[in-house]
């Protein structure tokens, strides 16, 4: 599901970000996944068009300017709180809503924009970039508007920035390799090998991800880093790391970046009508991370 | 690609994974947990007895000082002046204080502060006699750090200082002599007969256009030139003006002036020596009677050090640096002053330690641990003055250490001994001496590095400034006086953020800080201060285009700044008859050589005095809220805005009650809704919009053609500087509420170039751009404050970003950067007041937030997670 033009949809432009590539980099965020992950820490990305977000706490819940001004009767006020439907609200592109509220409790998130405009704005930061910084594509997944992708690392290498890409690679080959001859650096995740478990957690099967790895490692050139967002009772069982310590074995990789999880983005679902399903779960203990590490190493992995 | 060369070497990290891998050669820092601690049980002890020490009014000197110089009445000032000095020092209580290698301090008590009643008496009278506070009488006590006694008997408690009961009544009597005779009375009264401008000046200081005044503790801000006494020696500087004296005819006044002021430095010279004589008596009787065998060798070793030190040239690092510290406590002792500055220690000290080291007279640790100590000394000299001075500051002395830039012939000036510096600055953290890094692109990595180590302990120092800027500014501001590149290229700060020259340049003496914002709170109601109804300005009259306004503002601008400048000219007439500094000018280049005092132009550079002001930000906000609704798409009338204004948009009024944060604001009427919330969504700087960015610089560029359109009180041209330290504060509380959609009391942007809390909106690059857009060279200082979570600059990765980051600012046209790394105390504030943190940085990999839409309870996890990482760097 691409857009058919050049334009694509983001939600976010993150300057000096330090922890997604070399050097300081200034990170897009776009709109859309193939995933849905339990554990998504950005799930405003998820869905590929602009959607309404909705802060209870900066709401005053004392007036119904925004019910009023609703066209589509998507938001009401049940038992004294403003109620959103947030489907209704999918089809409303006036955004009298959020200009009625006083209090700037909702907003858009996501919008459209052209590769010349988002160049635009990213092109202040090259100065701060360095000889290690660039720009860094992530979401989302960027290749999920491979169009949008492409022409924006060609316009990126045409002006000299450094170009990363994280992706979750459940996406065509095609879609990838295109833009490589644009790409200096490459991220990727690698979550769970058991193909019923990913689908379970992931919303989605792994089979085009792993053989989307297999290809890579065959035929790409560029550095590429490997992810496992360490999920605890999900992803870091010991059958999983033995299992993906073997698959990047067979593939040649032998480094594995780990990103325990963190739950800083669980309020972000219920902002957009989103239900969190991991409200227990706590981040993995030093002492549990050490211990994977030390599994991975057993097994031919380096962990960093 | 250099980036594959980094993933082929990826090695294995021991601890929690971060981005990216660090390299194994870098282990130093790594593995190295810099604790926050001092290095030994000495300097841990003497730590505890600084934060134990009460604080306490010494009035001993002051007395000591009165008497002296009652009994030189009939001497030619100066030399009076000396003589008072000289008798100060030889009866003044020495005191050393257990565990200390480096002797010497102000006054008796380990954390004293002289009143000097020669600058300002009136003020101790409205103290102890219980007159406490009138609001903006400027006459309640400093408030800052320090423990106060706890109901020991004999001490009065006034806020943090205590005084003896004894010493009350001594300290009131020495203030009935000096009352019409200190400066601040007698420049007073001779403003009042002399300056034709005199109300308009006592209008500003009303209604809080300016401060109330500092001549309490008016000297300051330069870097004395240490090494005179270092490397010479108070004999060879006595023996230098008794040539002088024996070489001059007297033919004519200007040789008889000089004559007087070299017999006033030799009087106080001998003063001095008499002074450490004490100290050294005091040493050898302890040596001998102290009981610790160990101590007791000590007190010998310091005994034999001030035999030396500093009658004679130093011969190793400790005398050096007890040379040092003398020449800084001397002029410490003859003044109330801000921001004397220590300066290129680090260069100066450098000859010593080398020798010492080569030698194994003296190892690293030791050495680090006698920079402890000296922290310890700087950090124990107190000062009290009226509210007025601690509105700014809040007690410190902005005592100024610098590291990096270059030597005089063009080399990168970093060494050994400067690395040390930084490292007491890590273990032992007082706020006292401050420090900043004068960043030269020939500064290498390796000091960077642990200058970012420094800032991420939270200490607020070092600051970072741009040494090839600085250069430029002192090439361009003293070419009329023939300024070398050797000079220029010696600079460091004197004071917070303002550049000096190591031991050559005249003080930055000035009477501090234009409320900017309430010059147009004024000239938007007529002219009239809407506190205190005071009519100061005449009414601008028409002001229904920009231009007109723009044009109003100008003009009010100089008006205020050449009164401001006016003012101090009188001030220092009177300074020049009374007060002159002598070991303030024995020790800076070249007033010996020229047999010149400070205040004659004896120093070697002398166009370095600045007006400072605090709020353009606020300004620039409100014009172009202004230009865009009022004048442009005329949404609403001038009229409308006033009564906007008049009635606080609405919200009570909070100014009495001390809720000056931004969201604490209560609404009381929704009539002003809309403009309120318009004006808040008017351009605003911080957000690289040149809408409001350019409005902005041509403040500053009208700030600068006033300054600079007057001389100084030494015959050049006043010099455009800018800094707030803590004005923003008081200044704010005064001014209602402006169109920048600022309530009432509300306190006004930090620093010069920082965004007003919670209206920069694009992130740190986008902050940063609009600050590098005022093209500071002209100017003697400007600041910006930035903050950032602990998550941003993590290991020796995050440390080297930071790196980056300053260093490109720094190519734009950054002058200055300073960081406050956010702690959990501070994201404790940031959860009750999120507007204020509206530009925090939490950085997690491949996470979209900002910290204002986390929920309190996930910004309480963070609140954990850093105090979790504040035990590491």
């Amino acid at each position: 599901m691409s857009t058919p033009s050049e334009s694509g949809y983001i939600y976010d432009i993150q300057p000096y970000s330090v922890h997604d590539g070399p050097g300081i980099r200034t990170l897009v965020f776009f709109k859309g996944c193939p995933l849905n992950c339990l554990w998504c820490s950005n799930p405003e990305s998820i869905y590929p068009y602009p959607q309404l977000r909705y802060f209870s706490e900066i709401c005053k819940q004392d007036c119904s300017l925004c019910i009023e001004a609703c066209s589509n009767n998507a938001i009401k006020k049940f038992q004294e709180k403003i109620k959103i439907d947030f489907i209704k609200c999918r089809t409303c592109n006036d955004n009298k809503c959020i200009k009625a509220c006083k209090n700037k409790a909702l907003q858009i998130c996501g919008y459209k924009i052209t590769p010349d405009d988002l160049i635009k704005k990213i092109e202040k930061d090259i100065p701060f970039f360095g000889e290690d910084g660039g720009i860094t594509l992530s979401g989302g997944e960027p290749f999920f508007q491979p169009g949008f992708a492409f022409s924006v690392l060609k316009k990126c290498k045409e002006k000299g920035i450094s170009t990363v890409v994280e992706s979750c690679l459940n996406v065509p080959f095609e879609n990838i390799n295109r833009c490589l001859p644009y790409i200096d650096f490459f991220i990727f995740d690698i979550k769970i090998i058991s193909e019923k478990k990913h689908l379970e957690y992931c919303n989605a099967n792994n089979k085009q991800i792993l053989k989307n790895i297999k290809t890579i490692t065959k035929s790409f050139t560029i550095p590429l880093l490997t992810r496992l967002p360490l999920i605890p009772g999900y992803t870091d069982d010991e059958k999983n790391i033995l299992n993906i310590s073997a698959f990047l074995k067979e593939n040649g990789l032998k480094y594995l970046n780990l990103l325990p999880y963190m739950n800083l983005g669980k309020d972000k679902y219920e902002q957009i009508g989103l239900c969190y399903k991991l409200h227990k779960l706590n981040p993995p203990s030093t002492d549990s991370i050490q211990n994977i590490i030390e599994l991975f190493e057993k097994n031919g992995i380096f962990c960093i | 690609m250099k980036i594959s060369n980094n993933v082929n070497q990826m090695i294995r990290e021991q601890q929690t994974p971060t981005w990216p891998p660090i390299q194994k050669n870098n282990t130093e820092f790594e593995n190295i947990e810099i604790k926050k601690e001092p290095t030994t049980s000495r300097t841990k002890a003497l730590k505890k007895m600084f934060l134990n020490a009460q604080v306490l009014i010494d009035p001993e000197s002051t007395l000591l000082y009165t008497e002296g110089w009652k009994n030189a009445d009939g001497q030619p000032f100066l030399i009076r002046r000396a003589l008072a000095l000289k008798h100060l020092l030889e009866n003044i209580t020495p005191v050393i204080n257990n565990h200390e290698l480096l002797v010497m301090q102000k006054t008796k008590y380990l954390r004293g502060a002289i009143p000097y009643t020669n600058y300002s008496q009136k003020f101790f009278k409205h103290l102890f006699e219980g007159s406490d506070v009138e609001k903006g009488d400027g006459s309640t006590i400093a408030q800052g750090g320090g423990f106060a006694s706890k109901g020991v008997k004999n001490i009065k408690q006034f806020g943090i200082f205590g005084i003896y009961d004894d010493d009350i009544k001594k300290l009131l009597n020495d203030c009935e002599y000096w009352d019409n005779k200190c400066i601040e009375d007698v420049s007073d009264s001779f403003m009042k007969d002399n300056y034709p401008d005199y109300d308009f000046l006592q209008n500003c200081f009303q209604s809080f256009i300016f401060p109330p005044s500092v001549v309490s503790i008016m000297e300051g801000r330069w870097i004395p030139s240490y090494d005179m006494v270092i490397e010479r020696g108070l004999d060879d500087i006595i023996r230098e003006c008794k040539e002088n004296i024996a070489n001059t005819k007297l033919q004519g006044w200007e040789p008889s002036e000089k004559v007087i002021f070299w017999r006033s430095v030799i009087i106080a010279c001998e003063g001095a020596l008499a002074w450490v004589n004490n100290y050294k008596k005091l040493a050898l009787e302890l040596s001998l009677t102290h009981p610790d065998k160990n101590r007791r060798k000590e007190l010998k070793e310091i005994a034999d050090i001030l035999e030396n030190v500093p009658a004679k040239p130093a011969r190793n690092f400790k005398e050096a640096l007890q040379a040092a510290w003398i020449t800084h406590l001397l002029i410490q002792m003859e003044c109330p002053v801000v921001g004397l500055s220590p300066g290129r220690w680090g260069q100066i000290l450098y000859p010593y330690y080398l020798k010492d080291m080569e030698s194994g007279a003296l190892n690293k640790s030791q050495v680090h641990e006698l920079l402890e100590i000296m922290r310890f000394k700087f950090e124990c000299i107190e000062f009290v003055s009226p509210r007025s001075w601690a509105a700014l500051a809040s007690m410190n002395l902005f005592q100024h250490l610098v590291v990096g830039g270059l030597t005089p012939d063009g080399k990168s000036a970093t060494n050994e001994l400067e690395m040390l510096f930084l490292d007491a600055g890590i273990t032992f953290t007082t706020c006292q001496p401050t420090m900043g890094i004068m960043l030269d692109p020939k500064t290498p990595e390796d000091i960077l590095l642990k200058a970012a180590e420094c800032t991420k302990t939270g200490t607020g120092y070092p600051a970072w400034f741009n040494n090839q800027i600085a250069i430029q500014h002192l090439l361009l501001t003293h070419k009329e006086e023939g300024i070398t590149l050797e000079d220029a290229r010696m600079c460091g700060l004197g004071g917070c953020v303002e550049l000096q020259m190591q031991g050559n340049c005249h003080g930055i003496c000035h009477p501090a800080f234009i409320n900017q914002l309430k010059i147009l709170e004024c000239l938007l109601n007529k002219g009239i201060d809407p506190r205190t109804k005071i009519q100061i300005f005449e009414d601008p009259g028409d002001i229904g285009t920009y231009e007109n306004l723009w044009t109003a503002w100008e003009k009010a601008q100089l008006k205020v700044v050449q009164c401001y400048e006016d003012y101090w000219t009188y001030v220092m007439a009177c300074h020049r008859h009374g007060q002159t500094l002598v070991f303030g000018s024995a020790f800076l280049n070249d007033c010996i050589k020229k047999g010149k005092d400070l205040d004659h132009n004896g120093a070697r550079y002398n166009k370095t005095v600045t007006i400072l002001c605090s709020g353009n930000v606020n300004v620039a906000n409100s014009l172009a809220a202004l230009k865009k609704y009022i004048y442009e798409e005329k949404i609403y009338s001038l009229d409308e805005v006033r009564s906007a204004l008049d009635n606080n948009f609405g919200y009570k009024r909070v100014d009495d009650e001390g809720k000056y944060s931004f969201l604490q604001q209560e609404k009381e009427s929704s009539k002003w809704d809309d403009m309120y919330n318009k004006f808040l969504d008017a351009p605003k700087y911080g957000n690289d919009d040149d809408y409001v960015d350019d409005i902005f610089i041509k403040i500053w560029n009208s700030y600068n053609k006033a300054v600079t359109s007057q001389k100084s009180y030494l015959g050049l041209n006043w010099v455009s500087a800018a800094l707030s330290i803590s004005s923003h504060g008081p200044f704010g509380r005064v001014t209602g509420a402006t169109p920048d959609g600022r309530l009432a009391g509300v306190t006004l942007a930090d620093a010069i170039q920082s965004p007003f809390p919670g209206t920069d909106i694009n992130g740190p690059l986008a902050m940063l751009r609009s600050a590098a857009k005022l093209d500071s060279v002209e100017m003697r200082s400007v600041q910006l404050n930035m903050k950032i979570h602990p998550s941003a600059v993590k290991g020796i990765d995050g440390s080297k970003k930071l790196i980056s980051l300053i260093k490109k600012y720094f190519e734009l046209g950054g002058y200055h950067i300073q960081f406050n790394i956010v702690d959990s105390k501070m994201l404790r504030d940031a959860q009750k007041y999120p507007e204020k943190y509206r530009d925090l940085i939490v950085r997690v990999a491949g996470f979209s937030a900002y910290w204002v839409e986390l929920s309190k309870a996930i910004q309480d996890e963070l609140i954990v997670r850093t105090e979790y990482e504040e035990t590491k760097i």
